[in-house]
């Protein structure tokens, strides 16, 4: 009877997986799940989600905070983010912040776009009206 | 009839050009739907997991997000919108304006605060003198989380501020592959905020086990599911954003297509009644001499 990992953010369903043996980092520490553990619900620390499959093999994600479920040999873990692997690269993470604030407050610069969707829109309705001189 | 040939062909090669465009936003849209809906599914799993954890809570959220209580003073409604940056997608956004200002109508301008993501909409309610506090364009993939956040940080200082009676989404949802007219959807209060939930969840409720205890974790869902909402609002309105703009530009496309047709028949017909003029000329001035 094997335990089945759902690991989803927000955005992504990162993993759906049957093992033999799961372990969280629930906020109380980590927290292994055999089959029919008790129904559990808990709050997540950062650290890894491991799962140990039927073959002898290991599975890792690395898991941001969330929430995770226990119930009916199924752990469904909500992460805020995570990744398969165990490489946090916080540096990367904390450039792509940065990157994000600055874009954020520089000016934009789209005039050329703006321009271009103007004479479009211009010309459409040139078009419609065009189309309705035709007609008459 | 003495319709200049030259006019029509340069208008021909205008109307060709535009459907050319046109048609190329099109299969932009198009690729740019896919992928939007393709992200809309992807993120309903964790929202019905999310939802799914919250029912088996009988607990009201009051007694874990007591900050989030509505304010019994409050007379203001904050909206967010969630529109497009770019036009050529037809009543899109027009009809985002249309649900303010039914708010508007119902509550008195005053009374209605703006917070705009897609400064289509932003930049009409500002100029038609609405109170808009902020007009961001709509972050890309690499922002989106941040700003978002940020935004979800933003809307909750302004709530406890005790300034409004209720913080509205209005937003243009997919059903399928039409566009649904976008509505205002509260965010705040959150429904049933002071009430015992009934058992809904299969597993008996009280029976869990909660780490650290069980109002810690209804709080953090709580919490997160809100968060999840402006995430939903924002992947639902860049997919029916890009359904209105291919729907636009085939609409687009096809009048142009008339059009050429139609410029290219009267353009046949011109040149066939010139040739038979010039035809006629010879024929007249041939007979004159001979």
């Amino acid at each position: 009877m094997p335990v089945t990992l759902k690991l989803c953010t927000p955005m992504r369903q990162v993993a759906k997986i049957e093992a033999e043996y799961i372990q969280i980092p629930s906020s109380d520490g980590m927290m292994g799940v055999l089959p029919n553990h008790a129904p559990l619900r808990c709050v997540l620390q950062p650290g890894f989600v491991t799962c140990r499959l039927a073959d002898g093999s290991e599975e890792l994600y690395t898991v941001s905070t969330g929430l995770a479920t226990v119930r009916d040999n199924e752990v469904v873990v909500l992460a805020d983010s995570a990744e398969k692997g165990n490489e946090i690269d916080l540096e990367r993470a904390a450039a792509a912040k940065e990157r994000a604030r600055e874009r954020l407050s520089k000016m934009d610069s789209s005039v050329d776009m703006d321009r271009a969707e103007l004479a479009l829109q211009r010309s459409l309705i040139r078009l419609s009206a065009a189309d309705k001189v035709q007609s008459l | 009839m003495a319709v200049d040939l030259q006019k029509l062909k340069r208008k021909m090669r205008g109307v060709s050009s535009t459907r050319q465009v046109t048609r190329a936003l099109q299969m932009v849209a198009s690729m740019r739907m896919r992928k939007a809906r393709e992200q809309s599914i992807h993120s309903r799993i964790y929202r019905e997991a999310l939802h799914g954890l919250v029912e088996t809570f009988e607990m009201p959220p009051a007694s874990v997000v007591p900050e989030l209580a509505s304010t019994s003073t409050a007379n203001e409604v904050l909206v967010v919108t969630f529109a497009s940056d770019r036009g050529l997608c037809g009543p899109y956004n027009h009809n985002v304006l249309r649900v303010v200002d039914d708010m508007a109508f119902e509550l008195g301008e005053e009374n209605v605060r703006i917070k705009a993501i897609g400064i289509k909409v932003g930049g009409s309610l500002r100029r038609r003198g609405y109170g808009v506090l902020s007009n961001i364009r709509r972050p890309d993939a690499q922002d989106r989380e941040f700003v978002l956040k940020e935004l979800s940080r933003d809307l909750l200082e302004a709530w406890t501020s005790g300034r409004y009676r209720r913080i509205d989404l209005v937003y243009s949802s997919l059903d399928g592959m039409t566009v649904r007219k976008p509505v205002a959807v509260p965010w705040l209060p959150i429904p049933g905020f002071e009430e015992d939930s009934e058992e809904q969840g299969p597993a008996p409720v009280g029976k869990y086990i909660d780490e650290p205890v069980e109002g810690d974790v209804l709080r953090a869902a709580v919490l997160r599911t809100l968060e999840n909402e402006l995430l939903s609002a924002f992947l639902q309105s860049e997919a029916s954003e890009h359904v209105a703009r291919m729907v636009a530009m085939d609409n687009a496309t096809r009048n142009a297509e008339e059009l050429f047709t139609s410029l290219q028949l009267t353009y046949n017909k011109a040149r066939q009644a010139k040739i038979t003029q010039e035809i006629c000329e010879i024929v007249a001035g041939a007979n004159a001499i001979g």
